[in-house]
C-alpha cells in the first residue's frame, strides 16, 4: 500500500484507460485519487460531447468542386506554357547565334571531328601498343627460364644459379696478344 | 462503388471520381478543419488547399497503409496548423491599420460556436476552457476525442511518437481540469466532482 499519490499526468492516462496496477492498488484506499480519476473520465465524455456539439453545430458551407478543379487547371496549365516558353526561348537562342555567329556553328563542327579524330587515333594507338606489350611478355616467359630460387634461413631468397668466380689480378694471367696490333706512330719532329 | 475503387479510378484521372471523393469527405474535413482553427472561413480555404495538394498528389497514396481519409487527414492537420502558425505573425497593410482607426473593430470573431450553439452550460465551460488550452494538446484532444483516434494514429498525423501523441493528451486533459478547478476561474469551478457555474450560483451542472 503506497501514500505517495501518483502524478495527476498518470491519472489521466489511467483514466483514459492505460493499466497500471501500481495506481489502480492505491485507488483501492485513496478516495481523493478515486474521485480524480473519475473527474477524468467525466470530462472526457463532456470534451467528446462538446466536440461532437461544436462540430456540428457550425454550417457546412457548399462543396466548391469548380474551385478545385480551377486550382488543378491552373497548375497544368502553368506547367505547359512553363515548357512552351522553355522550348521557344531554346528556339530563339540557336536562331539568335546562327545569325550573330555564322561561322561558329561550322567552327564547332570541325572542332567536334578534330577532336573524334584525335581520340580515334589516340585509342588505336594505344590498343596496338597493349597488344604488342602482351606478346612480348608471353615470348619472353616462354624463352628465359626464371632463375631457380631456394629459401636461405627462411627468409631471404638465394640464387642456385653458378656463381660468378672471383678475379684477383694476380691470379689472372697475360692478357692475349691480339693478331694484329698497330705499331706505334713514330715520333716525326717538326721541321 | 467502394472508397477503394473510387480512389483507383480518380488516381487513373477520373474527375467524376475525383469529384465524388471531395463532395464525400469535404463536410467531415471542414469540421476537423473547424475545430482546429475555430474559424470558418479559415478552415473553408484549408480544406480547399488540402484537396488540391492531395488531387495533385493522388499517385503517391498507398491504400495499404490506409484510408483515403486517413491520408487526407494527416493532411488536412499539417495544413491547419501551418495555417495557426502563419496566423501567429498577421500581415497588416498600412491601409488596413488606417481603416481600423476610422472605424472600431468588431469584438465578435467571424463564428463563435459557443455563441451560436445551444450549448449546455458544462460544455459552454469546456468549450471556453479548451481555447485556453495549448495547441499541441487541442490538437491531440481534438484527435482522440473527436475522431476516436488511436494514440498510434494520433502520433502518425501529428508527426511524433505513440508516448508524446499520449502525453500530449494526458497534459492536455490535466490543463482543462485545472482551467475548469480554478478558484478565481472566469468560466467555471468544480466542486465535489461537478463542474459548477459561478453565474448560476453554485447550482449543480452537468
Amino acid at each position: 500500500m503506497s501514500e505517495i499519490h501518483p502524478r495527476e499526468i498518470d491519472l489521466a492516462r489511467f483514466g483514459d484507460g492505460e493499466a497500471s496496477t501500481g495506481i489502480a492498488e492505491h485507488l483501492h484506499w485513496c478516495a481523493h485519487c478515486r474521485s480524480v480519476v473519475a473527474d477524468y473520465r467525466w470530462l472526457q465524455g463532456e470534451i467528446a460531447a462538446t466536440l461532437a456539439l461544436a462540430a456540428d453545430a457550425v454550417p457546412v458551407p457548399r462543396p466548391k468542386w469548380l474551385a478545385v478543379q480551377g486550382h488543378l487547371f491552373a497548375r497544368q496549365r502553368r506547367q505547359i506554357a512553363g515548357w512552351r516558353a522553355s522550348a521557344l526561348v531554346s528556339v530563339m537562342l540557336v536562331v539568335c547565334l546562327m545569325l550573330s555567329a555564322p561561322n561558329l556553328l561550322v567552327l564547332c563542327q570541325a572542332s567536334f571531328d578534330r577532336f573524334v579524330v584525335t581520340t580515334s587515333v589516340v585509342s588505336v594507338v594505344r590498343q596496338v601498343t597493349k597488344v604488342a606489350t602482351a606478346s612480348r611478355q608471353k615470348l619472353e616467359a616462354v624463352t628465359v627460364p626464371a632463375p631457380a630460387t631456394a629459401v636461405v634461413s627462411g627468409e631471404r631468397m638465394a640464387s642456385m644459379a653458378t656463381p660468378t668466380p672471383a678475379i684477383s689480378c694476380e691470379e689472372a694471367g697475360p692478357l692475349p696478344t691480339p693478331a694484329f696490333v698497330l705499331p706505334p706512330t713514330p715520333l716525326v719532329p717538326e721541321t | 462503388m467502394t472508397d477503394a475503387e473510387t480512389v483507383a479510378r480518380a488516381i487513373d484521372g477520373d474527375e467524376v471520381a475525383q469529384r465524388v471523393l471531395y463532395e464525400a469527405h469535404y463536410a467531415a474535413a471542414f469540421r476537423l478543419a473547424y475545430l482546429l482553427l475555430r474559424d470558418a472561413c479559415d478552415a473553408e480555404e484549408v480544406v480547399q488547399d488540402a484537396f488540391v495538394y492531395v488531387f495533385r498528389n493522388l499517385r503517391r497514396y498507398d491504400s495499404g497503409r490506409g484510408s483515403f481519409w486517413a491520408w487526407l487527414r494527416v493532411v488536412l492537420v499539417s495544413r491547419c496548423r501551418n495555417k495557426r502558425r502563419r496566423r501567429r505573425l498577421p500581415l497588416i497593410s498600412l491601409e488596413i491599420l488606417d481603416a481600423a482607426d476610422a472605424s472600431p473593430a468588431d469584438p465578435q470573431p467571424a463564428s463563435d460556436p459557443a455563441g451560436a450553439l445551444e450549448m449546455r452550460g458544462v460544455q459552454r465551460a469546456v468549450w471556453e476552457a479548451l481555447q485556453q488550452v495549448s495547441p499541441g494538446a487541442r490538437d491531440a484532444l481534438i484527435l482522440r476525442y473527436y475522431e476516436g483516434l488511436p494514440y498510434a494514429e494520433i502520433a502518425a498525423v501529428l508527426g511524433c511518437s505513440a508516448d508524446a501523441a499520449r502525453a500530449r493528451v494526458a497534459h492536455g486533459k490535466a490543463q482543462l481540469r485545472r482551467l475548469l478547478t480554478a478558484p478565481e476561474g472566469e468560466v467555471t469551478c468544480w466542486r465535489d466532482g461537478r463542474l459548477l457555474l459561478p453565474s448560476q450560483g453554485g447550482g449543480a451542472e452537468g
